[in-house]
């Protein structure tokens, strides 16, 4: 098929008109007094950046030589070409359908003046996948992986009147592809754009078993309000891509960024891809989607642990250590075992059991020889009882990801610190902190991005602290597991230190710090309330130190606790024993939060530090807004 | 017609790797199946590996709600397979999505659904048995079982 194509470009950019026929020539002169290379439509179907030339490297993309540098000249091979009679499979028609039809009603060709083009192949998948509807799928936050912190968006593409059958729909995915042997170089890569990103396609049930089943990750379907031939369009065009390749770029041109501009093509009135040009935080791409009025329905979809945690919750503690217990049993006692309960609870406890052993099994806590036995008998012990589903459908919550908060925060802060009075004025990039607004987000986990705050005191202006990074991942303990809660931060921060690395309560002085905790936390059932104790330890490096750096190691406790719908706070206790000192160190930080609204918040401050005897106190009100 | 069955797996691990695939099993009869059983396995691995470099946009199942009934189609086994953990917890519920996407491609009325999830439900044992190791093998007890049904023998 390459040389076709390489074989048509020859003739086209070196004799184009001689070669085609007349009324090609016709269409060339009307495309040129329509402006259609201009045209933002066709801009989008190239791929044409900035400077007015393709982002697309992969030359069978392209009918004209110099089509990537060349849009026009591209716009005119591409006409020509539409009247070139192709082999079956072989006519621009079939191989690039959303370009040819946007030409062919730009330029009103009417079809009988175009050789007929055959296009079994085209034909074929457009009838497996009868594109209908466009659904956009957020998959939440997994801190569990470095690339999926920020949450993955895909897209299902349904049929018409199948709403029972989305798990057979097909789902696009734009991915890297990334070798299995990076591990290292991963990060680096990523951020860097050198892995290649590819759309794929597959069965909708994958995804939810990649996301639902083994990541643990609650799924968004977010309808697209796209008319039936807006969204047959998009799947046209995806057609197109088969064998493009972009740059992939974790933080900016990734997955949703993608997606955005799919929707960009097919609605060109819209710019969705502009403002995440810098950086495309998946969730916040959805909210932009919705801000342009293009959902039209969103549906939960809760992961399989979510599903389990929620009838533990719905039956209760018993029941569900009870699930537990019969889980590590040999499936000749489990009868046994359960004879004990009404049969009521018994359907309770079998149902939540293989919950149970099957999340097990993928997660690859027991082995397969030991889970499908167990797995058989469970389900064989649920069918003979003969109850109805116990498990109900587990609410959605409150708040949908689109309407929690933005991820970038501007926040102003006075207050009074050692006697004195201070401003503070806050940003942050990205993306979710235990205090902020809960709606929408998981409980428990933070990641701060580039999180920095210049202060104002003693007419003097410094910088009090710039987060690099800060990822923590409190996973409460449950009925059926106890995973480990951790986290780390690496940043920059004023620390109560004198010139010689003491503890002070007049200066400041800034140090590098590295900390990472490790423990367990516990949360409520509805969970709005959770706890965590770790050991944490810190390395920190500066000029006032002592030897120009200290390591400290001790306790940390807290808890975050949503109150009521407006009132959310945080309590975290630090107590390290640094080593340069020998001294024991108490630093408390204190935040109650009222919200206005999901993006607007007041915040009181209170932190306290303690060290032989002496202290640093610090209160502080402040105003916070994401945007 | 566990043969029956494997032919339309036959043809849906050739589809997935022609990107083309047609309404396989449906009308076509079971005595083309040469009875290469031990291809089954190979059968079952490659309907799960169809993504790679070329194959991204592969098609990997036949198409919705071929016509008639009395055959399994390449999607059914291929569903089956690949939600065996999630159609088993339904079936011993007797209900649940992905049973009722089974239902569907199996091309069960509406109003024989009920019956069918109540049938696989009680015949759960069997349609899971420890000797059905693969999605053929389960496919093929649970028409076993709608075989003996008044009315989902219809189906088989």
């Amino acid at each position: 098929m390459k040389s076709v194509v390489l074989l048509f470009s020859v003739l086209f950019s070196t004799s184009i008109f001689a070669q085609a026929p007349s009324s090609a020539e016709f269409y060339i002169e009307k495309a040129q007094q329509l402006k259609l290379a201009s045209n933002v439509t066709w801009q989008r179907l190239m791929y044409a950046n900035v400077s007015g030339q393709s982002e697309v490297t992969y030359r069978p993309f392209f009918y004209s030589e110099h089509g990537q540098t060349q849009l026009k000249q591209e716009l005119d091979a591409n006409i020509a070409a539409l009247f070139i009679p192709a082999e079956a499979n072989q006519s621009i028609q079939c191989r690039f359908p959303a370009r040819s039809k946007w030409l062919i009603g730009q330029l009103n060709i009417a079809s009988n003046q175009l050789p007929k083009a055959s296009c079994p192949e085209l034909d074929e998948w457009l009838g497996q996948i009868k594109p209908y509807k466009a659904t956009l799928i957020y998959a939440t936050d997994f801190m569990g992986n470095p690339s999926s912190m920020f949450g993955h968006t895909l897209l299902r593409l349904d049929p018409k009147d199948q709403k029972q059958l989305n798990l057979v729909s097909y789902a696009v995915n734009y991915a890297a592809t990334v070798a299995n042997s990076d591990s290292f170089s991963f990060a680096w890569k990523g951020l860097t754009g050198q892995y290649p990103g590819e759309y794929s396609l597959m069965p909708y049930y994958r995804k939810v078993k990649e996301y639902g089943d083994l990541e643990s990750r609650d799924l968004w379907e977010y309808e697209l309000a796209l008319t039936p031939e807006e969204t047959k369009t998009m799947v046209e065009h995806i057609w197109e891509l088969k064998h493009v390749q972009f740059p992939y770029y974790f933080i900016s041109d990734n997955c949703a960024y993608r997606l955005l501009g799919l929707i960009d093509l097919v609605r060109p009135e819209v710019n969705l891809q502009k403002q995440f040009k810098t950086a495309a935080i998946p969730v916040e791409t959805i909210k932009a989607v919705d801000e342009n009025h293009l959902i039209a329905e969103s549906v939960y979809r809760p992961a399989l642990e979510t599903q389990l945690l929620a009838q533990a919750k719905q039956h209760g503690q018993a029941l569900a250590a009870a699930a537990h217990q019969v889980a590590q049993l040999e499936p000749a006692q489990m009868q046994d075992y359960l004879s004990r309960y009404a049969l009521v609870d018994q359907a309770r406890i079998l149902e939540m059991a293989y919950d149970h052993v099957y999340l097990q099994l993928i997660a690859q806590k027991i082995a397969a020889e030991d889970a499908q036995p167990r797995i058989r008998q469970l389900l064989g012990l649920r069918s003979q009882i003969d109850l109805e589903k116990q498990r109900q459908v587990v609410e959605a919550p409150k708040v949908d990801p689109v309407k929690g908060h933005h991820a970038r925060t501007i926040q102003l802060e006075a207050g009074e610190v050692q006697g004195d009075t201070y401003f503070r004025l806050s940003h942050r990039q990205a993306y979710h902190d235990l205090i902020d607004p809960q709606g929408g987000f998981r409980l428990g986990t933070q990641l701060k991005f580039l999180d920095g705050s210049l202060e104002y005191r003693d007419d003097r202006l410094k910088l009090q602290e710039l987060n690099v990074l800060e990822v923590n991942a409190y996973s409460p303990l449950t009925a059926f597991k106890t995973p480990l809660s951790w986290g780390f931060n690496m940043g920059w921060q004023q620390e109560a230190l004198n010139r010689d690395g003491a503890f002070s309560e007049q200066d400041q002085h800034g140090v590098f710090n590295l900390s990472s905790q490790f423990g367990y936390s516990v949360a409520d059932q509805e969970r709005q309330h959770l706890c965590y104790a770790q050991l944490q330890n810190h390395i920190q490096a500066g000029k006032a130190l002592d030897r120009g750096w200290r390591v400290g190691l001790g306790p940390t406790v807290g808890c975050q606790n949503i109150w009521s719908e407006h009132i959310n706070s945080l309590v975290q206790v630090e107590l390290p024993y640094w080593e340069d000192s020998h001294q024991w160190q108490v630093r408390l930080n204190t935040q109650l939060q009222y919200l206005f609204n999901q993006q607007h918040a007041l915040r009181l401050h209170w932190q306290y530090q303690q060290q032989k005897g002496k202290d640093w106190d610090q209160t502080g009100l402040s105003y916070i807004h994401f945007f | 017609m566990l043969k029956k069955i494997a032919l339309a797996a036959v043809l849906a691990v050739g589809s997935t790797v022609t990107f083309a695939d047609n309404d396989v099993g449906c009308g076509i009869g079971s005595q083309i199946w040469a009875g290469q059983s031990g291809k089954v396995a190979k059968i079952l691995a490659g309907t799960t590996n169809g993504l790679f470099a070329n194959q991204l946009f592969g098609i990997t199942f036949g198409t919705l709600g071929c016509s008639g009934t009395g055959t399994v189609t390449a999607q059914a086994v291929t569903f089956t397979n690949e939600n065996a953990e999630a159609l088993a917890r339904d079936m011993a519920v007797g209900e649940g999505e992905s049973l009722n996407v089974l239902a569907e491609l199996l091309n069960i009325q509406s109003g024989d659904k009920a019956r069918f999830f109540e049938v696989s439900k009680q015949n759960f044992a069997k349609i899971y048995s420890a000797e059905n190791q693969d999605a053929l093998q389960v496919l093929a007890s649970l028409q076993a079982v709608m075989a003996t049904d008044s009315v989902l023998k219809a189906y088989v």
